[in-house]
């Protein structure tokens, strides 16, 4: 088994497995080669030997030659070349291999910089590409928004205006009366309609830049209280409507929560509005009505769960395809099925909805059926004393 | 003029229809609406119109493919077609030009009397 340390090059116990003295005796015979790579046969030490080897086969027979024998001189002139030669050759070579191992290293640090500069640049590539993304559908949710804000606001105004303009025209006069009242109704509905929508979108964008909270001075108010009143202003549509609106009220009091009566005013009149729009009714537009006989039903109710009160208002609608509840509550969504019915809503009620109760803690869910009706649920945590 | 001219409203909202036709009618025009586009090109096919006035957003369908299908139909092709719509973007504006609409009106600046008055220049021609 070869260690960590017998493999790291430059270390004290490293063994190159590539020499084939190391391979045989498993030791670095010299210092310097626990720098050295090479094959035993390119050793710069093999090297060395092999030219002492010449050298005294060189030296001995050139002084044979010349002095007829082989004297004390001829072999200290030997052994004293060969150690000026391994002295000179010692310290060039060790030379060489620290440089050469200096420059491995060299290269071995510039890739892997040069990998993490890759990997750095590849993640600030795909963070740029996350971030264009983001932007562009932040441009592209914008321009929906002014399309289908402008058009919105420009329905009922274009109405208002029409009606207008034809009362100065003098045309009103030649309709007979129950033409110039539907006239004046129609003007005044979308003139409450253009309200809404102004406040809804008012609403929106303020919830957009900053996300309302509920901190430690909001106070500690009756849920049910505030259903109890929201209920009572829709009576009216609701008879209008031709809808039964049913309200259970809790048998005893239910533990207060944490909360602003205006914002959950208007989250809980939200959902019965929408419950209302979805739910076959007189008034409701044929297409939509022509599918269903049973007579509409919107029930409110309120419950504790554990530590929450949750309040639910269901409907007998037509429901919504399950995939796409989730999606309901972003800004100008319809689900499928309703966009074959007509309405001239601001398209942001439920996203108004989840900000007000996500900004209440809470949590805001909807259960549905197809052609059976749906259920939207608002979950706020008790306030603790 | 001696025969009555009619307008072909196509339009998803029940409340401007009445507020078109009644102007419309008060003005002397034959009037007919439709609420969805198929309905329209049918009656298009039908009676023939003198004109159409579109809207561009209708309920589940778009406008601009209302108004495509019908430059396609033999029969219709032929008819003027108005755009009365307060979807003012340009790239509608553009492309329904390309598709063939004389004229793109946004009702919320063009009260029904100019509605009127366009209409009138339009079939003078």
């Amino acid at each position: 088994m070869k260690t960590n340390a017998e493999t790291t090059v430059g270390g004290d116990k490293y063994l190159n497995y590539n020499c084939w003295l190391v391979k045989n005796l498993n030791y670095a015979p010299y210092r310097r080669c626990q720098y050295c790579r090479y094959r035993f046969r390119n050793c710069l030490f093999l090297q060395y030997q092999i030219v002492s080897v010449a050298l005294a086969v060189i030296i001995l027979p050139l002084f044979f030659l010349v002095e007829g024998k082989i004297s004390a001189l001829a072999i200290i002139s030997v052994f004293a070349s060969i150690t000026v030669f391994g002295y000179f050759f010692n310290k060039s070579t060790e030379k060489i291999i620290k440089a050469q191992f200096a420059q491995e290293q060299a290269t071995q640090k510039l890739k892997e910089l040069s990998d993490m500069l890759e990997v750095k640049v590849e993640d600030q590539t795909q963070d740029i590409i996350a971030k264009n993304a983001r932007l562009e559908k932040l441009l592209q949710v914008r321009s929906e928004f002014l399309d289908v804000a402008s058009h919105q606001l420009r329905t009922p105004v274009s109405m208002i205006r029409g009606v207008l303009s034809m009362i100065r025209d003098g045309d009103l006069e030649h309709l007979p009366r129950d033409k110039q009242a539907q006239f004046i109704e129609n003007a005044w509905q979308k003139g409450a309609k253009l309200d809404i929508i102004i406040n809804d979108i008012l609403a929106a964008s303020e919830f957009d830049t900053q996300t309302f909270m509920v901190d430690s001075h909001t106070p500690a108010i009756s849920l049910e209280d505030v259903v109890d009143q929201v209920v009572k202003g829709f009576q009216l549509e609701a008879e209008r409507r031709g809808i039964e609106l049913v309200w259970r009220p809790p048998k005893k009091r239910l533990p207060r929560v944490k909360g602003r009566v205006n914002f959950l005013e208007q989250a809980i009149s939200n959902l019965i509005s929408n419950a209302f729009k979805y739910t076959p009714s007189t008034n409701m537009v044929k297409e939509a009505r022509s599918r269903r006989d049973k007579k509409g039903m919107v029930e409110v109710t309120i419950r504790q769960v554990r530590q929450d009160i949750v309040v639910g208002v269901s409907d007998n609608g037509i429901g919504i395809p399950k995939e796409e509840i989730k999606k309901l509550f972003e800004k100008f969504v319809r689900a499928s099925n309703a966009t074959a019915m007509y309405t001239d809503g601001s398209g942001l009620g439920l996203f108004i909805v989840r900000e007000i109760v996500e900004g209440h803690h809470g949590k805001v869910w909807a259960e549905s059926e197809l052609n059976k009706g749906s259920t939207f649920f608002i979950s706020l945590p008790i306030a603790s004393n | 003029m001696d025969t009555k001219l009619t307008i072909l409203l196509i339009e998803d909202d029940p409340d401007q229809i009445f507020l078109y036709q009644s102007k419309f009618e008060l003005e002397g025009f034959g009037m007919l609406s439709a609420r969805y586009g198929s309905e329209g090109l049918k009656l298009a096919r039908e009676q023939k119109p003198d004109i159409i006035l579109l809207d561009l957003v209708l309920i589940a369908e778009n406008g601009l493919d209302v108004l495509a299908s019908m430059k396609k139909d033999p029969l219709v092709k032929n008819i003027p077609v108005m755009i009365l719509t307060n979807l003012e973007r340009d790239d509608a504006k553009t492309k329904a030009k390309e598709l063939g609409a004389v004229d793109f009106l946004t009702k919320a600046n063009m009260m029904p009397s100019d509605v009127v008055r366009r209409i009138r220049e339009i079939l003078k021609k």
